[in-house]
């Protein structure tokens, strides 16, 4: 069922700290808008394999190195976590979930900072979840519970 | 007319059975044994000496014995065992051996017998006949169908004869006179007649192991003095075998035992005796062994009076001391009144527990051991999971690795036979050999395994640090000189403290730093090691372990998780109360005689809410609304049975538990009392409970003169209410998996993930495929993921992480 949830919170940060005190903001509950996603960009985007962050243009910004790095999810928290190996978070998201529809509140990270996202889960396969990001034009793949 | 009618049945059976054979004791007579011949008697003369008191002599050639110890005792065991087709080929038309008395004497020892020491009537305190009256009249009479009696040269046993008054005891001595005198080990016999309980009759080997103890005593120089319980005279297994009011112990116990060690030590001459006693009772027999424990015995008090009077008749052999050396008791009475009678002051003891004890002793031991713990006296404790209701004499000591009784042996000889000591070796080392439980701080298992332990271990470690102890004392500077624990390789020293317990017997080691997970470490006891007695281990003592485990932990307070309020709380008399008192706003506890005037109180919490992850403890807190005016000890207890405080009274109050989970003492600097209610609270969550239910009853052991009041809900300050109080483990780290990235290929991986509690559990899943915590990858790059249920606090979470296998 939890591919139902909706994401509230994005945060992405270089810095283990860069989300942290930052207020969360209601993102509204609004229906997220199926129109305007460019199917084109969208069909491309989920044929990516990587977990990370894609800009418009599907340009990596952030990306799961294997060797270096370790993925998160916590299922309670809907927090998706890319960090290294030092134990430092590269890329935070904290998520909240409302039918299909799925919202992010804030951004910040490599060389996207977004806040108050509307996003569109496009794919779910496995342990793997595509999200788009409506306002910002970005594309996240995240580990999710299969 | 009815003793004349008895007399006749008597006088004519006796005659129709005139024809059967006599039943006679057996006296094995060991002959070479492999220690010296002790005794000035020739063999012939000892024979003669025994068939005279009416013994079956049987001789027994140990030259093909083994001329070890314990080999040696295992031996006798089970020659013990088949001993009965031994004798067996001794009976005929005119002798049967009596199979409950059976006698073992060293070549050179003789036996001598039913020796009268203590007398009920004579000696015993006003009221002792009285009652075994009353019990005639009240039991016997109704069960056995015999006339009512109104003096006590009326009663009889079933047989027709008399009432033996006396207690009696039988000595297996050096025969003769010798100048070198020897040691006694003094039994408490727990049945009648007095050997029974080493009848080779007994069933299993557990139960007739018990022999090695008079075995192993006997063969290396001891005597051996087997005595009756201070029995109710008409319970005895020889009469009417009534086991109900089957003791006088509670108003005699102390005076018989006593007389015991004073006729002991008024007739060392006579039986080659050196006055150095040790003594071992088990079962009914443990009072006896717990209250001569104390050198002050001679000024104790009986544990009960008739009518709050104490006994003032003259007692048997004065003159001499009541004191003895070194004790075991165990599984009875005697080791449940441990936290009562045992303190800093008496000799060194020995206890012991079986988890199949039939009496529900096992259940019993937290509270004995946390009390010998507290008192801190030299003690020896005996854990023994795969026994019941017997002596140490089968199995190894889980803690140290060593025989229970080897370690039992070793522990009398210390304080029996002083002189022969010249060395002052290692008793034993923790962690023990081989243990595979070590953690960096050197911490290691100490007792069986969970499942196998009582509910309620009353706070008592399970683990146990770097210890080295032993029998003789030492100064903690000379230890924290000489005693090194070291890395085995390069031999580097690791830095830490000793402290020391046990009267400076036992020596704990605690590393300042942690140690290297896997690394082998050895703790060295050099022959240098000068005790205060002036004497060196016989030989440097070296032992090697390696370290297996992360800190064990567990012990961090916590972090109060949440704070419960009774759903119900009140107290009540144990009899006769027949009004609730659930709207009081305290709650009483008092222990007392009278069953209307002993207080319990009960609480219950609602603990629906409550997971078991990450819990490290829980207490109750009670605070107390009246100062009491000396220390008070409450056992609290787990209930069964629904209650409510509103209705709870004497005749439907709840069903209490085998054994008191916590044991908190209140003093008059109380102010809140704590009861560590974690083990009792996890249960019930793994149980599926949804309340915890607890009594506290004040001890028997207890001043009745102690109210003890602490508030209770409807207390009208809010703060002072009842509460639980949910700790648990603070884990600010992230759930992460530990095992390292880059593999060799073939060579098993560990997968291995830390976690917020221990109790999280884990699944691992190898490239999409679930499988265990150790894998054997082929090389290349593989995608590991762990799914961990971190309960209703931390949720569910998935961690992935690659490893690179080449």
């Amino acid at each position: 069922m939890k591919k139902y949830l909706i994401f509230i919170f994005m945060a992405i940060a270089l810095a283990a700290t860069a989300s942290c005190g930052k207020e969360k903001k209601d993102p509204g509950k609004e229906p997220v808008p199926t129109d305007g996603i460019d199917a084109e960009k969208v069909a491309a985007f989920i044929l990516l394999q990587n977990e990370g962050v894609y800009d418009g243009e599907l340009t990596p910004l952030l990306l799961f190195n294997p060797l270096q790095h370790e993925l998160v999810y916590n299922v309670k928290t809907s927090r998706f976590i890319i960090r290294n190996d030092a134990l430092e978070p590269l890329l935070t998201v904290d998520l909240e979930a409302d039918g299909e529809d799925v919202y992010a509140v804030e951004v910040n990270g490599g060389a996207a900072v977004t806040s108050s996202s509307r996003m569109k889960l496009v794919k779910s396969q496995g342990d793997t979840a595509w999200l788009w990001d409506l306002d910002n034009n970005l594309g996240i793949i995240i580990l999710k519970d299969n | 007319m009815k003793r004349i009618c008895i007399s006749l049945v008597f006088l004519l059976a006796g005659f129709l059975l005139a024809a059967e054979p006599v039943l006679k004791p057996v006296a094995f007579y060991l002959k070479n044994l492999p220690g010296p011949r002790i005794g000035a008697l020739s063999d012939a003369q000892i024979k003669a000496d025994l068939e005279q008191k009416g013994f079956i002599f049987i001789e027994v050639d140990c030259s093909s014995f083994p001329t070890t110890s314990p080999e040696l005792e295992d031996a006798l065991c089970n020659f013990h065992k088949n001993s009965p087709s031994v004798y067996a080929e001794y009976e005929n038309d005119e002798q049967a051996a009596d199979s409950r008395s059976v006698f073992y004497v060293p070549e050179g020892y003789t036996v001598t017998k039913d020796i009268p020491v203590w007398n009920i009537v004579d000696h015993g305190a006003e009221g002792s006949v009285q009652r075994v009256m009353d019990t005639w009249n009240k039991e016997i009479v109704d069960i056995f169908g015999v006339e009512p009696v109104t003096s006590a040269d009326q009663m009889y046993n079933q047989d027709g004869s008399p009432i033996d008054w006396w207690l009696r005891i039988d000595i297996i001595h050096p025969s003769g006179s010798i100048a070198e005198k020897v040691p006694t080990l003094l039994n408490f016999s727990s049945n009648s007649p007095r050997f029974y309980p080493f009848s080779p009759l007994q069933s299993g080997d557990q139960i007739l192991w018990r022999s090695m103890f008079p075995f192993g005593f006997m063969a290396s120089g001891y005597a051996f003095v087997n005595v009756d319980h201070c029995y109710n005279p008409l319970a005895r297994g020889e009469t009417w075998k009534y086991f109900d009011r089957y003791t006088l112990e509670d108003w005699n116990g102390l005076a018989a035992v006593t007389a015991y060690v004073r006729y002991l030590k008024s007739h060392l001459e006579d039986y080659n005796l050196n006055g150095k006693i040790g003594v071992m009772g088990i079962s009914k027999a443990s009072y006896s062994a717990v209250r001569i424990a104390d050198p002050d015995n001679a000024n104790g008090s009986e544990h009960s009076l008739f009518n709050n009077t104490p006994n003032t008749k003259p007692q048997p052999w004065p003159g001499v001391d009541s004191k003895v050396d070194v004790a075991y008791a165990a599984a009875g009475n005697g080791t449940r009144r441990i936290p009562k009678y045992y303190n800093s002051a008496c000799v060194p003891i020995i206890t012991s527990a079986g988890k199949t004890d039939q009496y529900g002793q096992w259940d019993a031991y937290p509270e004995v051991v946390s009390h010998l713990n507290t008192v801190d006296n030299v003690h020896l404790d005996l854990w023994m999971e795969e026994l019941g209701h017997t002596y140490p004499g089968k199995g190894i000591d889980y803690a140290t690795g060593e025989r229970r009784y080897v370690l039992f042996k070793r522990f009398f000889d210390h304080y029996l036979k002083p002189d022969a000591a010249t060395a002052a070796d290692v008793f034993y080392i923790l962690p023990k050999e081989g243990a595979t439980t070590v953690d960096v701080m050197g911490v290691s298992r100490y007792l069986p395994a969970d499942n196998y332990l009582p509910a309620a271990m009353l706070g008592i470690s399970k683990t146990a640090p770097i210890t080295v102890r032993f029998l003789d004392k030492f100064d903690l500077s000379e230890i924290s000189a000489k005693i090194k624990v070291v890395e085995s390789e390069g031999g580097a020293e690791v830095e830490g403290e000793w402290t020391a317990s046990m009267k400076g017997t036992s020596f704990s080691f605690t590393p300042t730093a942690p140690l290297t997970k896997d690394a082998s470490y050895e703790i060295m006891v050099p022959v240098s090691l000068t005790s205060i007695d002036g004497h060196h281990p016989s030989a440097e003592v070296v032992r090697t372990f390696v370290v297996k485990q992360d800190a064990s932990g567990g012990n961090a307070p916590g972090k109060l998780s949440a704070k419960i309020s009774p759903s119900d709380d009140t107290y009540s008399a144990v009899a006769k109360n027949t009004a609730p008192k659930g709207e009081m706003t305290t709650l009483r506890m008092r222990y007392s005689t009278y069953g209307d005037w002993r207080f319990d109180s009960y609480l219950k919490f609602d603990i629906s809410g409550i997971d078991t992850v990450g819990l490290n403890s829980a207490k109750v807190f009670l605070a107390l609304s009246a100062a009491i005016s000396g220390n008070i000890k409450v056992n609290f207890y787990t209930t069964e049975g629904e209650w409510s405080e509103s209705t709870l009274v004497s005749a439907n109050k709840p069903t209490f538990a085998s054994a008191p989970f916590d044991a908190p003492v209140a003093t008059p600097e109380t102010s809140w009392m704590e009861v560590n209610v974690s083990t009792v609270l996890r249960q019930a969550i793994e149980a599926g409970k949804t309340s915890l239910s607890i009594a506290g009853r004040v001890p028997d052991s207890e001043d009745s003169a102690i109210n003890l009041y602490v508030y209770s809900k409807e207390a009208e300050n809010e703060e002072l209410r009842p509460y639980l109080a949910i700790y648990k483990d603070v884990y600010e780290g992230p759930t992460t998996i530990k095992t390292a990235r880059s593999q060799t290929a073939g060579s098993p991986v560990k997968l291995e993930i830390a976690v917020a509690y221990e109790t999280e559990s884990v699944s691992w899943y190898v490239d999409g495929q679930p499988c265990g915590d150790t894998i054997t990858p082929a090389a290349g790059l593989h995608r590991v993921k762990a799914v961990v249920d971190g309960g209703a606090e931390r949720g569910k979470e998935i961690i992935v992480k690659y490893i690179n296998v080449e």
